[in-house]
């Protein structure tokens, strides 16, 4: 699902909007360090693979953008373990 | 004298397991689990294709031994990995697919944290890079 309106906002209230999901965010601003605190969503979906061509079709039209694709829950399954 | 120049990159615990934002090659930032076990940094395959990343031509190939399987995977070069404020040139990185399970596009590795002093603080899920520079 691609996002018309580009209203920006912080990541944690990206999280909030759209919990459980994927998102695509262009961002616009970052913390001293230079993390990353502020964006808009371009696109959202429950599956990582529907955010592919989106993001690579944003770089390709806009040079020196900067995304950040990430998922909104948690990153790890509650039940899962991770041992690599 | 030297001095250390603390970053404090805020991350996210995840059953134990520590993630941060990492920005790969300038522009594409993706969430990677700081990982003290892995010899190189990892960068998913999707991910890779995303940014628009050389896998046709790695650097080289090698196995990679996990706890429970070993693969043969490309090593590429990244022109540049960032952590928060710090920043890794030319860093070899292993590009492999990550289980769908995982909600990360990488592993944060021994190549890149072993430029730094390296600490954590898992209370409060922040990794601490110091850099080392020399006063004059």
């Amino acid at each position: 699902m691609s996002c018309n309106h580009k209203d920006i906002h912080t990541l944690k209230e990206i999280e909030k909007s759209y919990a459980d999901q994927w998102v695509l965010v262009q961002l616009t601003d970052f913390d001293k360090y230079g993390n990353p605190v502020k964006g808009f969503v371009i696109a959202h979906n429950p599956e990582r693979d529907a955010l592919m061509q989106p993001r690579k079709q944003l770089h390709r039209q806009i040079s020196g953008i900067r995304t950040y694709t990430f998922y909104t829950g948690s990153k790890v399954p509650e039940n899962l373990v991770v041992i690599l | 004298m030297r001095k250390f120049r603390a970053n404090r990159i805020p991350g996210r615990r995840s059953n134990g397991i520590l993630i941060v934002s990492c920005q790969v090659n300038s522009s594409y930032y993706g969430d990677f689990l700081v990982d003290t076990g892995a010899a190189l940094t990892v960068v998913s395959q999707k991910f890779a294709e995303e940014a628009d990343l050389d896998i046709l031509r790695p650097v080289r190939y090698l196995s990679v031994a996990s706890v429970h399987r070993v693969v043969r995977s490309p090593v590429i070069k990244l022109d540049a990995l960032q952590v928060g404020g710090q920043i890794s040139r030319n860093i070899e990185a292993l590009v492999l697919s990550l289980p769908s399970e995982l909600r990360v596009d990488g592993l944060l590795g021994i190549n890149f944290l072993e430029k730094f002093r390296t600490t954590f603080e898992f209370e409060q899920a922040t990794l601490i890079l110091r850099s080392i520079s020399h006063r004059i």
